[in-house]
């Protein structure tokens, strides 16, 4: 699967990044070269077998705690960017 | 050069440590002061950042030797590397989205090692997020091999493996995602453990692919990771994947021979791409071995091959999701505030993260997307399956698995900067424990032509660390 540049354009939109013209052309490389590698998978037939989420089979661990609601603690918030009454303040979200 | 004051630094183990500090040949803060003496003077970058607090641990810890309340790590200094938080310390990632971000909590694994007493020294420079695996890929810069400084010290954890071997430490923690820890293990010719997946808690270790990740010890000794292992394993309230059942005793176990194990060589571990002296030196261990009258069996692991390519369709697509987090917001990199929300992040992200974090983030976004999720992120899980698989039955058979630790001794630096697949492949020995949860422990058995470290890796099935630990014990003590 050869990725061109304005795939990885797309694929930078998407996770938020802007990349260079130099640094689309890297990346284009790059990724088909990693897309190359992967691509033996496909010589397997894995129809019927069944996906691992990880590599333990979960018996060993234990459920997902009850969902509570708890006083929030604002020391994890102190090297926010702009807080004000211990509320983040974002950017505009919508353009001025 | 280390030898100040009667006090020898050089290849410390905590029961070598222990025995200084019960004689009065030093106090913890005199060796304290002499590491910190070392890593002022420590030309391979192996810390980003010191502890201000550690000469008051230190003074602590010596006022607890000697009491009942002391442990057998009370007073062992110990680096941690930077993704691992210690609370009011700098914990960078070896990003510079995070360069001055300072942790508001201590990880879990750490807590366990301060409440036994041990003395954190600073934390040590990795590759951004632990994506790499010559430590090349810091905001910090690289770190050089202290066994040739033109060479890398494998990465992500090179920083905390190249400050045991410098001796600018005797103990370090790592996390090992795909390798971080035994590679660099291997290519600096110390010990390090990965264990199973959920042994020890993930929380307060930046996630990274969270279905893979494990916080791990470092040391100069198997007994030493065995020590430290022992303290920080077992289940914890603040992390759902870590394992409930309790870890068994470590310690007592390396007293017992290990002979009753059965020692199992996967073939595929064993091609023609590995460097001679490296295929050489393992297979003497195993001659060795035999020669001692263990029992040895080839088998075979025969979906190895696949294992780096799933690897690299599962961790992209977690690293995409992990790294989202890093907006800029809520800490770290901040942009000009008059921007919109999207230009923030976007000037955030692409200033802040370095050309790996981007490439695999990018990779993630790829293989997760609408289409290509069953192409690629399902058939990935499927594999995970099958490699199971392979070392369940392989692990009916024998106990334990003996193979190099890495295709090679540590490489140039630069060499393989610009060729993302075959700086993968430096993985290709260690990533099948990742995948499957297994556990893995690196030694080192040998030294190459050129001098440099050539590692060993004993591999057991899930929660069976105490065989890595019995079985590694003896091989060190056999040379």
């Amino acid at each position: 699967m050869k990725l061109d540049k304005k795939q990885v354009k797309h694929l930078a939109n998407l996770a938020k990044l802007e990349l260079s013209a130099e640094e689309l052309e890297i990346y284009a490389d790059q990724l088909t070269d990693v897309l190359g590698f992967v691509e033996k998978i496909n010589k397997l037939d894995l129809e019927k077998i069944k996906e691992s989420l990880t590599g333990v089979d979960g018996s060993d661990t234990v459920p997902p705690r009850p969902d509570q609601a708890e006083e929030s603690n604002p020391e994890v918030i102190q090297q926010a960017c702009q807080l004000e009454n211990n509320y983040l303040v974002a950017p505009n979200v919508f353009d001025k | 050069m280390f030898l100040i004051n009667n006090m020898d630094i050089k290849k410390l183990t905590i029961d070598k440590i222990q025995a200084a500090y019960k004689a009065g040949d030093y106090s913890c803060l005199e060796l304290t002061k002499e590491y910190l003496k070392a890593i002022h003077a420590d030309e391979t970058n192996a810390f980003i950042s010191i502890n201000d607090h550690v000469l008051d641990e230190a003074k602590q810890a010596d006022q607890l030797l000697g009491t009942d309340q002391a442990t057998p790590l009370t007073g062992v200094p110990i680096a941690v590397k930077d993704i691992i938080l210690v609370k009011d310390q700098k914990s960078t990632g070896g990003s510079k989205i995070l360069s001055n971000y300072i942790a508001s909590y201590t990880a879990t694994a750490v807590q366990r090692l301060k409440d036994a007493g041990m003395v954190i020294l600073g934390k040590t420079n990795c590759d951004e997020f632990a994506m790499g695996s010559s430590n090349e890929n810091s905001h910090f810069g690289p770190v050089l091999n202290p066994h040739d400084v033109s060479r890398v010290p494998g990465g992500s954890s090179g920083g905390s493996a190249a400050a045991i071997a410098a001796n600018l430490t005797p103990i370090a923690l790592g996390t090992d995602t795909g390798g971080s820890i035994r590679q660099p293990a291997s290519f600096c010719g110390i010990t390090g453990v990965k264990p199973s997946y959920g042994r020890v808690s993930r929380y307060g270790s930046m996630s990274m692919t969270s279905s893979l990740d494990q916080i791990g010890p470092m040391a100069n000794s198997v007994k030493d990771t065995a020590y430290i292992l022992q303290v920080m394993a077992g289940f914890d309230p603040k992390d759902a994947t870590s394992l409930k059942t309790k870890s068994n005793d470590y310690l007592n176990i390396l007293e017992q021979d290990p002979k009753k194990l059965i020692i199992g060589i996967p073939k595929e571990y064993f091609s023609d791409n590995i460097q001679v002296d490296t295929k050489q030196a393992i297979e003497q261990q195993i001659e060795k071995l035999k020669s001692q009258g263990f029992e040895i069996k080839e088998v075979s692991l025969s979906y190895t091959d696949y294992a780096l390519a799933a690897y690299y369709l599962l961790m992209p697509a977690e690293v995409s999701s992990n790294l989202a987090r890093y907006d800029g917001l809520l800490y770290g990199l901040e942009a000009n505030k008059d921007l919109s929300l999207d230009e923030w992040y976007k000037t955030v992200r692409s200033t802040g993260f370095g050309a790996e974090s981007k490439r695999r983030i990018m990779l993630g976004a790829y293989i997760l997307s609408a289409g290509y999720y069953d192409a690629y992120y399902k058939k990935a899980q499927k594999i995970r399956t099958l490699i199971k698989a392979d070392f369940a039955k392989v692990f009916k058979e024998v106990d334990i698995l003996l193979t190099p630790a890495t295709p090679s001794t540590a490489f140039k630096l630069g060499d393989k900067v610009n060729d993302p697949v075959q700086m993968y492949l430096s993985d290709v020995f260690t990533v099948s424990a990742n995948v499957a949860g297994i556990c893995g422990l690196v030694l080192p058995v040998a030294r190459d032509a050129n001098d440099l470290p050539i590692g060993m890796q004993l591999l057991a099935d899930s929660q069976q660390e105490e065989k890595l630990f019995s079985l590694g014990n003896y091989i060190e003590n056999l040379k």
